[in-house]
């Protein structure tokens, strides 16, 4: 216990590296790897960045709806 | 309620409990108890994420909001959809790379074991208090109404979900979150479609949305950069993007579970889905509570929801007064019927002037309606100052209780504990699993198996639960206590959220730096919160800014790159 009170407050080297299975790059510098995990294995949305840009435009209309709904039974 | 109501609430709660602890029973493995074996799809994180965030109150308060106060509280979710996609891009991969099991584990890896151990107590205190809250907000409605003990209201509800959670762990939260969520949207479609059937002969849905539109029910959003407007477009998107970064991004309760996901793209789709989904869905429940307004229009409501309160101050001697004002609000409320029907005649007849006149005259019956209720609250709460003046909590279960047919009843209950056990069962996984992984494997015992911590985890998950369930019972003794859990929140909540901003887009600063960073903004927004008298959110705010803003200023003090992080061995 007492080690550890003593490593908690001790400055250590960043070792991200060391954290990863071997040959793994550092996980918190690194982009994004193409992979398996890359495929959003939706039709027409083939990247992540077109289903963010889908989930916007999905905000965008229920945004744009509830203002005509308001505006209609005001 | 009836024996059938009985039938159906006991009947699908404990089916439920039961089917959930059965299915998972058998769980050895600490990936399997905590992460479900990482083999969801993500239907099911979608889902078990939805039904974490929606607790009971969602059921019992929202359409008491649509009621009162029309559909503006929808805008408070618009900033949901760009969290969540922020979290997906940014917090979910890198959560997946390191394999954590806590959002607290990545503050170690990212930073040292210090940052996380101080990220970990900040979810543990607030947590641990806000759990209570989620069995015994219900339990006090429910008890009013029923006239059940509440003591026994807590412990059934409370045992039944410590359980399950403890029996299977996460596998069976998930697993059970998708039946409960099932039972939630058929209680609260079938209310729906009742409440329509139930509406006055003749009057057809164009009708009832005039009717809540004209009593400004049906304003959804208002663009205005007005301060004292409590729900804007403007705060909604900024404020509701940070509170939900927070909550999704950094909150175990929800961390763990779309960590659940079989892949990166299983576990992000979970979350798009909630995305997209969240603002009809909580569009839906206000409007539930608008055409309840429509309804009551109709059919005489009572005059202070909360009926129980009012009747025990009414039939004393001294509630004369109460029982005039009520008189006043029938008289008021015949008169307005008479209005709204002309009203609608006129329009129906194309006479938009006469409509507007009726309309306008409607309107005024309707302030003076509330003046009336005003004066109720006022003398409800002078006479027993325990009394909340706000019955916005038993609108839905008065409509529920005197409108649904039996069966029903006992559906639309069980969608109300259904919600609160989803919510409790993430909390109670979430808290066991941060005690688990980030105190007791992390500081006091290294090197067991894994089955050692397993039994650690289903002792620890207890704990919290009778933790909640002792806060739980005796809550009724601190006043106010849901305001008080909510300052709370936003007393930690943003200090906890600075440290996952300036680990995730703050390279450069280093576990040193931002501990102390987040232990100086603590200290400053607990002295603000005891000197300043602001609104309890802004605390969010000012917490996130002090906690990354000194950790800029304190690395760039100290010189050296501080990127920092717990050796291999600190975390097994």
């Amino acid at each position: 216990m007492f080690h550890f009170i003593q490593r908690l407050f001790r400055g250590t080297g960043l070792r991200t590296r060391e954290l990863l299975p071997h040959g793994s790059g550092d996980p918190f510098h690194s982009p994004a790897q193409p992979g398996a995990d890359e495929s959003t294995g939706l039709p027409g949305l083939p990247t992540w960045r077109r289903v963010y840009l889908f989930v916007f435009g999905c905000f965008v209309l229920w945004v744009v709806l509830l203002v005509v709904f308001s505006r209609v039974f005001a | 309620m009836s024996l059938l109501d009985y039938l159906v609430l006991f009947g699908t709660m404990i089916g439920i409990a039961a089917y959930g602890t059965w299915q998972t029973r058998g769980v050895h493995s600490l990936s399997g108890y905590f992460k479900g074996d990482q083999t969801t799809r993500w239907a099911a994180i979608g889902i078990s994420v939805m039904a974490t965030q929606a607790s009971a109150i969602t059921f019992m308060s929202t359409p008491g909001q649509g009621y009162e106060s029309g559909l503006g509280f929808v805008q408070n979710y618009f900033g949901m959809p760009l969290a969540l996609i922020i979290v997906a891009a940014v917090f979910l991969p890198l959560y997946r790379r390191l394999d954590v099991y806590t959002a607290y584990e990545f503050l170690g890896r990212r930073f040292d074991a210090k940052t996380r151990l101080l990220g970990a107590a900040l979810f543990l205190l607030q947590r641990g208090l806000a759990a209570g809250i989620t069995i015994y907000a219900p339990a006090i409605v429910l008890s009013t109404v029923f006239g059940w003990r509440l003591d026994v209201t807590i412990l059934l509800s409370g045992l039944l979900v410590i359980i399950y959670t403890v029996t299977g762990g996460s596998r069976a939260v998930t697993l059970t979150h998708k039946y409960q969520l099932g039972l939630i949207f058929a209680g609260m479609v079938t209310a729906f479609i009742v409440l329509l059937v139930r509406l006055p002969a003749g009057l057809t849905l164009t009708d009832a949305f005039t009717v809540a539109g004209g009593f400004k029910k049906l304003e959804a959003v208002d663009f205005s950069l007005d301060v004292d407007q409590r729900y804007t477009f403007w705060s909604g998107l900024l404020g509701g993007l940070f509170l939900s970064l927070s909550y999704f991004g950094t909150d175990q309760s929800q961390v763990q579970r779309y960590l659940h996901g079989a892949s990166l793209r299983e576990s992000r789709l979970g979350l798009m889905f909630n995305a997209v989904c969240k603002i009809p869905m909580q569009f839906f429940i206000l409007l539930l509570g608008a055409l309840v307004f429509v309804f009551y229009q109709f059919e005489r409501p009572p005059v202070f929801f909360n009926e129980v309160a009012w009747k025990s101050q009414a039939e004393r001697a001294s509630g004369d007064r109460l029982r005039a004002l009520a008189a006043d609000f029938t008289a008021v409320h015949t008169q307005k019927q008479q209005l709204i029907r002309a009203w609608l005649d006129a329009q129906h007849a194309g006479n938009p002037q006469a409509a507007a006149t009726a309309r306008a005259a409607a309107v005024a019956a309707q302030a003076h309606s509330e003046a009336i209720r005003d004066e109720t609250k006022g003398l409800l709460h002078a006479a027993d100052p325990r009394t909340s003046t706000n019955d916005a909590d038993y609108v839905f279960i008065t409509f529920v209780l005197g409108h649904l047919p039996h069966g029903m009843i006992g559906l639309l209950v069980a969608v109300i504990f259904a919600a609160a056990l989803s919510s409790k069962a993430s909390e109670l996984n979430a808290l066991g699993a941060t005690t688990t992984v980030d105190f007791y494997r992390h500081v006091l015992k290294r090197d067991a198996s894994d089955a050692h911590y397993v039994a650690a985890s289903k002792w620890f998950t207890a704990f919290w639960g009778l933790v909640a369930l002792a806060f739980a019972l005796f809550a009724h003794l601190v006043e106010n206590l849901i305001q008080a859990i909510n300052i709370l929140g936003s007393v930690f909540y943003g200090v906890v959220l600075g440290l996952f901003l300036v680990a995730f887009f703050l390279r450069r600063v280093g576990g040193t730096a931002v501990f102390w960073s987040a232990l100086t903004a603590q200290t400053l927004v607990f002295g603000l919160f005891f000197t300043l008298n602001i609104s309890y959110l802004w605390y969010n705010l000012i917490g996130c800014a002090a906690c990354v803003l000194l950790s800029l200023i304190l690395q760039a003090a100290s010189g050296a790159r501080g990127n920092t992080a717990e050796p291999v061995t600190a975390t097994p």
